[in-house]
């Protein structure tokens, strides 16, 4: 971590000739043709894209998205190998709890955030939601991308920030990014809070272990993945696909939108869709925001692929990050999403050991069951939410503050 | 005494006058949800019964409560005070939850809430509205926490067990908590009640409803329900008023 210079905390605002460019993208959509028996066809109905257009031509403004953030503030690093490490940050006027990690996941940003900061900061807390690298302003590496390398660039981040221990709430590849931290960083880390169970977990469980509610679960990942057409394409095409959306902001929108439905209880509204397919396509983060899906999936598969082979082997030789030493300490093959995992068996993750609270919502992809959880984490409380789905903090900020924040305090790190 | 009322889905719903109704449940595993609002002071037995399940409600002054009912063995005697609200669901008797080690047989055990969640097994839950019960439900199956026996679900409904005597009695102990001439008795008794409420004489529904002769009827009605066949006959609610008897049974 640079830490010779101080943060810089000016938000860097898009440019104007960017955004008018991107309003003429939009207005100037071309949108195809479907007949009402074409309408037919399976998947979402076409209500969605409509309300988001009408709210991406009419009242959409990606200025008052940037004054929010800088409303509550903005701070950005420099890694080691000299990327941006871009977030949010906010502070709470009399901070007598535990600073408060927030991550992410794919497709969105800090954004997810926006609504349950207000929440922490209200109740004593600073909170810290940086964007993993390749998403949003944070610069995707040169090298081979993974989640160590967020994990790497967050931990620094807080202590170039002065927060020298802290909680880390999280959820999608948030959660895999937390689990790595507290792995590499126990000391560091006074909490986990995650929203859900890391999904890569799942392919390093030996099934003949398996209880009944762990087989259940682990049958549904796999048929999810075997469906999910977005994981299909970010880990199996995601240069040709990340093309296609990349030139589209609006197309963009429609794909990230029927991800946020199908995984939301109720309707999240058009202006965050909007906000994170404005905020890819400003930032051309469309493919970069892909590889944590497409690269260690990509370097298990190509046995033969020269690329991968050099990458690899000279970083081991070189000891560096990413190299095999480090990824057999840490995290084993969690790292790849791809299923059929029956030979990576034997490399279970290390386990985390700093407290870690779960709160499960009932709409998200999967619920897994509690044992599955305490196989990986040390868990402390385990909560099933009443309603709620994959977007959690932005969909139920308040249940999700109120469950942190208690969990904090039983900690004694909040004042409730 | 007790009317039919259609339920949105069309299932249908008995409602006591008593304040007091119950439906088929819609998930797998649970029988039925049933609600209650008392109104006055005063007492209900509960016929002895193979099910089990969890209550939740409102207390007199507010307070809420969240409550393991087990099986029971004997009549169980609730008293109602005015004021209070009270809803639930209950389980199969094939169906049983993991971590308790045996059914709280004869309990009703208080469990930690505070109106909003409630506390099972060390996992937090939402405390359901009567109409998030079976919500919860699916919530405990894919947790894998309210967990089904199939040989008990099928020594159950098709009156055979698959393996030895011995294996069914085990199975039975570790998940309906009762044995199985146990539960035949219960459904015995059940039977005949359902006979008796439909006109048949005492002599006749206990040769029906498998009994040697009406003594014996007699005697598990007063083991179950405290009451005799004739007692119960003229009363109000009855203890076997508080669930479907006969119909969703085999045999």
């Amino acid at each position: 971590m640079n830490t010779a210079t101080t943060p810089s905390t000016e938000l860097p605002r898009v440019s104007q000739e960017a955004l008018d460019a991107l309003d003429a993208r939009v207005t100037a959509v071309q949108l195809p043709r479907i007949v009402p028996a074409a309408a037919q066809a399976p998947g979402h109905d076409q209500s969605r894209q409509r309300s988001l257009l009408e709210r991406w031509r009419g009242g959409f403004d990606w200025r008052e998205v940037e004054d929010r953030i800088a409303g509550l503030g903005y701070v950005e690093t420099r890694s080691d190998d000299g990327r941006r490490i871009a977030a949010i940050r906010a502070r709470a006027e009399a901070p007598t709890g535990a600073p408060i990690l927030l991550i992410h996941g794919w497709p969105d940003s800090p954004l997810r955030f926006i609504d349950l900061i207000p929440l922490l900061t209200a109740a004593g807390h600073d909170v810290v939601a940086p964007a993993i690298a390749g998403f949003w302003l944070s610069d995707e590496p040169e090298g081979e991308m993974s989640r160590d390398i967020p994990a790497a660039d967050f931990h620094a981040l807080m202590q170039a920030l002065g927060y020298e221990r802290y909680a880390v709430h999280a959820g999608d590849w948030g959660s895999a990014v937390a689990q790595t931290i507290a792995q590499q960083h126990p000391e560091g880390i006074i909490a986990l809070h995650l929203t859900d169970v890391p999904f890569d977990l799942a392919y390093t469980i030996d099934k003949a272990t398996a209880g009944p509610a762990e087989a259940a679960y682990l049958e549904s990942i796999e048929k999810f993945g075997d469906e999910a057409l977005y994981l299909t394409a970010n880990t199996m095409q995601p240069n040709m696909v990340a093309t296609v959306l990349a030139d589209t902001p609006f197309g963009l929108a429609t794909w990230l939108g029927s991800l946020y439905d199908a995984w939301s209880e109720s309707r999240i509204a058009d202006d965050h869709v909007i906000a994170n397919a404005a905020l890819m396509h400003l930032t051309s983060t469309v493919r970069s925001a892909m590889r944590l899906y497409s690269e260690p999936a990509m370097s298990w598969e190509a046995g033969d692929d020269a690329g991968w082979a050099d990458a690899d082997w000279g970083d081991a030789e070189a000891g560096g990050e990413g190299s095999w030493e480090q990824a057999a300490d840490v995290a084993g093959p969690g790292d790849a999403e791809a299923a059929d995992w029956g030979d990576a068996a034997g490399w279970a993750p290390a386990a985390v050991t700093v407290p870690t609270a779960f709160a499960l919502f009932p709409t998200d992809l999967a619920t897994a069951p509690r044992e599955l959880a305490e196989r990986f984490f040390a868990v402390e409380r385990f909560t099933i939410m009443p309603r709620g789905g994959h977007f959690a903090a932005l969909e139920e900020p308040g249940l999700v503050a109120e469950d942190l924040l208690q969990f904090l305090a039983g900690l004694g790190h909040s004042e409730p | 005494m007790s009317q039919v009322a259609e339920m949105p889905d069309g299932a249908e719903a008995c409602v006591l006058p008593e304040g007091y109704g119950y439906r088929p449940a819609r998930v797998p595993l649970a029988t039925m949800v049933w609600w209650a609002t008392i109104d006055e002071d005063s007492t209900y037995t509960d016929a002895a019964n193979e099910f089990w399940g969890l209550a939740f409600g409102t207390r007199a002054d507010g307070t809420p409560t969240a409550t393991l009912a087990g099986p029971s063995t004997a009549p169980r005697e609730l008293v109602l005070s005015a004021g209070e609200r009270a809803w639930g669901v209950e389980f199969a008797p094939h169906t049983f939850l993991r971590g308790l080690d045996v059914k709280p047989i004869d309990e009703l055990r208080e469990l930690e809430t505070d109106g909003r969640w409630f506390v099972l097994a060390g996992t937090r839950y939402p405390a359901p509205s009567l109409d998030g019960l079976e919500r919860l439900v699916q919530q405990l199956a894919t947790q894998g926490v309210l967990v089904a026996d199939p040989l008990v679900e099928r020594a159950l409904s098709e009156r055979r067990f698959v393996g030895s005597e011995r294996t069914v009695r085990r199975q039975m102990a570790g998940t309906v908590g009762l044995g199985r001439k146990n539960v035949e008795q219960l459904r015995r008794a059940r039977e005949a009640y359902r006979l008796l409420q439909s006109g048949l004489p005492a002599a006749e529904a206990a040769v029906a409803a498998g009994y040697t002769d009406q003594s014996h009827m007699t005697r598990d009605f007063r083991l179950f329900a405290g009451a005799t066949p004739g007692q119960i006959l003229r009363g109000d609610m009855s203890p076997f008023d508080s669930r479907e008897v006969g119909g969703t049974e085999v045999g």
